[in-house]
C-alpha cells in the first residue's frame, strides 16, 4: 500500500515541472507587466520604471527569472505578492477555506442529488423520469456558469428575495474573527444568533451554481454505470435470494456501479476549482478564485504562479485520494 | 397432501417483447416435481429451459410476459403472489443455482457476507449464528478451511469453488426445491463431475427436490429420475429416465440420443441437421419438422397433438415406438 502511494506521488513530479514551466510562460505572455499596469495612463519616468523593474527582478533574462523561481519553489518558497507584499502561500491559505467551503458544499450537493437521481433513472430506464432526468442533466451540463449564476440571482434574490446576492455572511449585522476560515463553523462558534443561518443562506446560490455541472456529470455517469451493472449475473443472484429491491439496487448493484462514479467525482475537483473562479467572481465570494482574477488584473506574477501551482497540487492530491478510495471500494484491486 | 407435487406447472408460456414483435421463448410447458425428486430438463441452447425456470422464480425482466394455467409451488400460486410475498419464498424454500458461478457472485462482497444475507433476511439469524451456519454450509459443500474462506472475495476463488459457494448459498435456508441451471457448463471437465456428484449427494441426503437444467445427456442418465425434453420453447417429451433411454418416443429425443458418442456405432457421429427455428422462420406445423427424418406433409402444416403418458407425452403426429413411427389413430 505504501509503495503504491509513493509510486503515485513520484509520478506526479513531472506534471509539476511541466506545470511550473507553462504557468511561468503563460503569465508573462499577457501584455503589460505589474509596473505598467499600476502606473496606467499617467505614465512614468523611464528611469523610475527601470528602477522598479530592477527591484522586482523583471529586467533579468527570462531563463534566469525562471531558474530563480524554480529554485524558490523547490525550497517551498512561493514568492511574495507584488501588490500586497505578503507571502503568496500565506495569502492562499487565508483565502482557501472560503473556496474549500464553497466547493465542498457544491460537491456534497452534486453527490447527494446526482447519485440517487442517476440510480432512479437507471431503475426506471426508458420511463418519463429517466428522460426528464437526462434532459435536465444535459441542460445543466451545457449551462454557462456566468449566465446560470445571473439567472439565479435575478430570480431567487431579486424577484423572490429569498437569498442574499453576494458575500459569505451578512456583515452589517454580524461580525466575528475567523477561527477556522469556514464561515459555517465560525458563525456557530461566534454565538451570535442568526449568524449561522445567514452563512447558510449566502452559501445556497453559489453552491447550486458551482454544483450544477458536477451534478449533471455524476447523474449521467451513475445512470450508465447502473444500467450496466443491473444486467449482471450477480444482481440476478441477489434477486434470487429474495432480497428487497432496495437492497438489490442500493447495495449489490450500487456498490459495483460506484467504482467509475468515484473516479468521475475525483476528476470533477478540477471542474469545481475552475468553476469556483467564475462563481466567486459572480457572488463576490472572497476565495481563491476571486483572488486569482484580481491577480491577473494586477499582473501579480508571483501570486498567479503560486496560486495556480497550489490549485494544481490540490487537484492532483484529490485524484490520488480517489485512487485510494477506489482501492477501498473495489476488492479486486486491493488483493490484486 | 402427499400426492400434491411440490412444483406444478401447466401450460406455461413466456413471450418477450422484441422490436420485431413478440417472441415466444417458452410455449406450453408442463412439469410436476415432487419433494425429493430429481427431474432433468434437457434441450439445446435457446430451447427455453432456463427461461421457463426463471419464470417460476419470477426473475425475468419486465419485457417478458408469463402466462400459465397453473404455476404452483408448495401450495402457493406463484403468478398471483405479490412481489413481497414471492420474495418470502424465493431464496428460502425455492433456490436457484446459475450457470456462470464466476459472474454470479458479487465481486464487491465477501463469501461470508453473501451466504449470510439469505440467513439474515429469511431466518433472522444474528451475526454469530450466521457465521456458524455459513461455516457449516461451506464444509457441507466441500470447501476446505471454511473459516478462512468466509473472508475471501469471489475473485480469489476458482470456478469450481465459486459454484460450491453458490450451492452453499442455495442450501442456506434448507430449501424444498433447488433449480440448477446448467450448474456445470462453465466449469472445467474435471470439476464438472465433482460438482454434479456434490449436488446429487446433497439432494439425496437432504430430501430436496431438484430441477437440473442441462444439455448433457450423460448427466441426465446418471442422475435424473425423470426427464423433460425441450425443443424451441416446447416440451416435446417427458419420461422416466430409464424409459427415455430405452425407447424414446419423440424423433428429436431419438436423434439426441443417437448423437451421443457412447451410443454411436459407426465411424461418423450422427448429428441433427439444421438449426433451431428462430423468430422469423418458425414452421407452421411441428417446430421440429424441418429437421425431422420422419416428417410428413401433415407434420409441416398441422401443429402436432400431445400423446398420452404411455408415449411419453410426445408432441408428435407420429410418435416412435422402438424407433418406428406409429400411425396415430385419427380422432377426426
Amino acid at each position: 500500500m505504501l509503495r503504491f502511494v509513493l509510486r503515485r506521488v513520484a509520478l506526479t513530479l513531472p506534471t509539476f515541472v511541466a506545470l511550473m514551466f507553462v504557468t511561468f510562460i503563460a503569465v508573462r505572455l499577457v501584455p503589460g507587466d505589474p509596473i505598467e499596469v499600476r502606473t496606467g495612463e499617467r505614465g512614468i519616468a523611464p528611469e523610475r520604471l527601470a528602477a522598479l523593474r530592477h527591484d522586482l527582478g523583471l529586467d533579468q533574462p527570462m531563463w534566469e527569472q525562471f531558474l530563480h523561481y524554480a529554485n524558490g519553489l523547490a525550497h517551498g518558497d512561493f514568492g511574495v505578492s507584488i501588490v500586497t507584499k505578503t507571502p503568496v502561500l500565506q495569502e492562499f491559505l487565508t483565502l482557501f477555506p472560503a473556496t474549500l467551503e464553497l466547493s465542498l458544499c457544491a460537491l456534497i450537493l452534486a453527490v447527494a442529488i446526482g447519485i440517487p437521481v442517476g440510480v432512479l433513472a437507471a431503475v426506471k430506464r426508458g420511463g418519463l423520469l429517466d428522460h426528464a432526468v437526462m434532459a435536465v442533466a444535459l441542460t445543466g451540463y451545457s449551462m454557462p456558469i456566468f449566465w446560470w449564476g445571473l439567472l439565479l440571482i435575478m430570480f431567487m434574490s431579486e424577484y423572490l428575495g429569498l437569498t442574499p446576492v453576494s458575500g459569505r455572511v451578512d456583515l452589517i449585522n454580524y461580525y466575528f474573527e475567523p477561527v477556522t476560515g469556514f464561515m459555517l463553523i465560525d458563525s456557530l462558534l461566534s454565538d451570535q444568533e442568526g449568524a449561522f443561518w445567514s452563512a447558510v443562506q449566502h452559501l445556497i446560490l453559489p453552491s447550486i451554481v458551482l454544483g450544477t455541472i458536477p451534478l449533471a456529470v455524476i447523474a449521467r455517469m451513475t445512470r450508465s454505470s447502473m444500467l450496466e451493472v443491473l444486467s449482471e449475473d450477480y444482481v440476478r443472484t441477489a434477486r434470487a435470494k429474495g432480497l428487497s429491491p432496495f437492497r438489490v439496487v442500493g447495495l449489490h448493484a450500487l456498490r459495483n456501479a460506484l467504482i467509475p462514479v468515484v473516479t468521475v467525482i475525483g476528476l470533477q475537483t478540477g471542474t469545481l476549482l475552475a468553476g469556483a473562479v467564475l462563481t466567486e467572481h459572480i457572488f463576490a465570494w472572497p476565495g481563491i478564485g476571486k483572488w486569482l482574477i484580481e491577480s491577473i488584473a494586477r499582473r501579480d506574477y508571483p501570486a498567479l504562479q503560486g496560486g495556480i501551482m497550489l490549485i494544481s497540487g490540490i487537484v492532483i492530491l484529490v485524484n490520488l485520494l480517489v485512487d485510494l478510495a477506489y482501492v477501498a471500494i473495489n476488492p479486486r484491486i486491493r488483493h490484486g | 397432501m402427499a400426492d400434491t407435487p411440490l412444483l406444478s406447472i401447466r401450460n406455461l408460456s413466456v413471450s418477450f417483447a422484441t422490436s420485431r414483435g413478440p417472441f415466444r421463448a417458452v410455449d406450453g410447458v408442463d412439469l410436476d416435481v415432487s419433494s425429493g425428486e430429481l427431474v432433468a430438463i434437457v434441450g439445446e441452447s435457446g430451447s427455453g429451459k432456463s427461461v421457463a425456470m426463471l419464470a417460476v422464480m419470477g426473475l425475468l425482466p419486465w419485457t417478458a410476459t408469463v402466462t400459465a394455467d397453473r404455476l404452483a409451488f408448495d401450495g402457493h400460486d406463484m403468478l398471483a403472489l405479490s412481489p413481497r410475498e414471492r420474495r418470502r419464498i424465493i431464496g428460502r424454500d425455492l433456490a436457484m443455482i446459475f450457470q456462470e458461478p464466476m459472474s454470479s457472485l458479487n465481486p464487491c462482497f465477501t463469501v461470508g457476507f453473501q451466504i449470510g444475507e439469505a440467513l439474515k433476511t429469511h431466518l433472522g439469524l444474528d451475526r454469530a449464528e450466521r457465521r456458524v451456519r455459513s461455516i457449516e454450509l461451506l464444509r457441507e459443500v466441500g470447501i476446505p478451511e471454511p473459516e478462512r474462506r468466509l473472508k475471501a472475495f469471489p475473485h480469489q476463488l476458482s470456478g469450481g469453488m465459486s459454484q460450491r459457494v453458490m450451492i452453499a448459498m442455495a442450501l442456506a435456508c434448507r430449501p424444498k426445491l433447488i433449480i440448477a441451471d446448467e450448474p456445470t457448463t462453465a466449469l472445467d471437465v474435471t470439476i464438472q463431475a465433482q460438482i454434479l456428484d456434490l449436488l446429487v449427494r446433497l439432494q439425496r441426503d437432504n430430501g430436496v427436490g431438484l430441477v437440473l437444467i442441462t444439455h448433457d445427456m450423460g448427466v441426465v442418465a446418471e442422475t435424473a429420475q425423470r426427464v423433460c425434453v425441450h425443443y424451441a420453447g416446447q416440451q416435446v417429451e417427458m419420461q422416466e429416465t430409464a424409459g427415455l433411454f430405452r425407447d424414446p418416443h419423440h424423433p428429436y429425443t431419438a436423434a439426441l440420443l443417437a448423437a451421443l458418442p457412447e451410443r454411436a456405432s459407426g465411424r461418423i457421429l450422427p448429428s441433427i441437421p439444421g438449426v433451431v427455428p428462430g423468430l422469423a422462420d418458425r414452421p407452421k406445423g411441428c417446430l421440429f419438422s424441418p429437421r425431422c427424418r420422419f416428417a410428413t406433409e401433415r407434420c409441416r402444416t398441422v401443429p402436432p397433438p400431445r400423446s398420452g403418458p404411455e408415449l411419453g407425452l410426445a408432441l408428435c403426429h407420429t410418435p416412435l415406438v422402438g424407433g418406428v413411427p406409429q400411425r396415430r389413430t385419427q380422432a377426426a
